[in-house]
């Protein structure tokens, strides 16, 4: 396997286990006074992907020396070692564990204090990432920096959400998991949205103009935004058909509505995995 | 739904291929027909990068490293080439901008066979 190749596969893993985690706390931060059941098995869920991603921070850390130089060997070199500890890569993986370190133990620890630390922990996991990347040297940086952070922060309350809903769905009563639904969806309706408008700003500022949706960041671009697209419709399913059902207690529209949300989860990793290539291996053509 | 994996993953690697952002031009540029054999390589970049890897690799050969890599930051970087031989040579090189993005990309130059022994 090429470094490269295993540097993507271990940045993509850390992508969905950081935004699983941050998510479910941002869930929890926002719907766990309404759960009964389904609580305990949802922080589980979030602890695990926390402690996951705090080990996969530590392994693409690692890669980062190899893929410097395209070496494995280069794993052991402690001179590039040292140089990526104290470059803007070492603060931004330094700055994702200690997010994920908060992460976990708000939901190891529950209590009165959870909620703002949930918070305090996801949006600074959102904020490890404007620490490098395209963002730090393109202007405006203001801008560019708002937009990725509210993109992030809400891609990982939903993606987040879905397990958790999924859990919701599995153990509640049917009356209180379409009451759930219900107010997700009523979040999700007006946050959701800002997913495309923030992506579609950080692109008209990143990139230079229309040719460069045929160079492959853009490419790439546009293939996310397909799948947003295809996203939004069963969210739409999911809100409007499905979850009124459910909370009536139709058994069937609950079994459709764990497929649209597994669906949707498997479309959000996907777009993680290309999210992981692409920051990896392009930078927009300037 | 696997319909839609696998279209994530082939557009992932083959993206693989492509990966050479920010290079302005080379001498021995690419894909260039050479008379006789460099001494040396340069790299020209838009930005400011820092050299990180530089490997030669003549024919099916294993590549090799190509002279210590200068320290620093730089657009232009001139590292000598070892005495190389006629026929295909294939140079790769990685360089860590300022946003922390790790570029790289390759060039293929040949070096023509030289005059027959005795010819004019």
């Amino acid at each position: 396997m090429s470094v490269d190749v295993a540097f993507i596969f271990v940045r993509a893993l850390s992508l969905i286990a950081m935004f699983q985690a941050a998510g479910v706390a941002l869930f929890l931060a926002r719907f766990e006074d309404r759960l009964r059941s389904s609580s305990r098995a949802i922080r589980q869920l979030g602890l695990w992907s926390a402690l996951l991603g705090l080990l996969l921070v530590l392994v693409h850390h690692g890669l980062e020396a190899p893929r410097m130089t395209g070496d494995f060997a280069d794993l052991w070199d402690r001179a590039l070692q040292t140089q990526v500890l104290h470059s803007s890569i070492g603060a931004a993986n330094a700055t994702r564990a200690a997010a994920l370190v908060i992460i976990a133990a708000t939901l190891a620890l529950p209590g009165t204090a959870s909620v703002p630390w949930s918070i305090v922990g996801s949006g600074l996991m959102a904020a490890a990432f404007l620490l490098t990347g395209h963002t730090t040297t393109h202007s405006p940086h203001w801008a560019l920096a708002s937009l990725l952070w509210a993109h992030l922060t809400i891609v990982m309350f939903w993606f987040g959400a879905l397990p958790s809903l999924l859990l919701v769905a599995r153990r509640e009563s049917s009356a209180l998991a379409g009451g759930v639904v219900a107010a997700f969806s009523r979040i999700a309706a007006w946050l959701v949205p800002f997913i495309a408008v923030a992506g579609a700003g950080l692109a008209l500022l990143l990139l230079p103009g229309v040719e460069a949706l045929r160079q492959p960041y853009g490419i790439i671009l546009l293939v996310k935004s397909a799948t947003f697209i295809l996203l939004m419709m069963l969210a739409a399913l999911n809100k409007w058909r499905l979850g009124p059902r459910v909370a009536t207690g139709d058994t069937r529209s609950l079994r459709i509505l764990r497929r649209s949300v597994a669906a949707e989860y498997v479309l959000i990793v996907g777009v993680l995995v290309l999210t992981a290539a692409l920051t990896t291996l392009y930078s927009p053509e300037p | 739904m696997k319909s839609l994996a696998a279209l994530v993953i082939a557009l992932a690697c083959a993206s693989l291929a492509h990966a050479h952002a920010h290079l302005l031009g080379s001498t021995p540029a690419n894909h260039s027909t050479l008379a006789v054999a460099p001494a040396e390589i340069t790299l020209r970049f838009q930005e400011e990068v820092q050299l990180t890897a530089l490997a030669l690799q003549s024919g099916d050969a294993k590549p090799l490293k190509v002279a210590a890599l200068p320290p620093g930051r730089s657009r232009t970087f001139s590292l000598p080439l070892p005495a190389i031989g006629s026929g295909s040579h294939t140079v790769t090189w990685r360089a860590l901008s300022d946003d922390g993005h790790v570029m790289s990309g390759t060039l293929v130059f040949t070096i023509l066979p030289s005059a027959a022994p005795g010819a004019k």
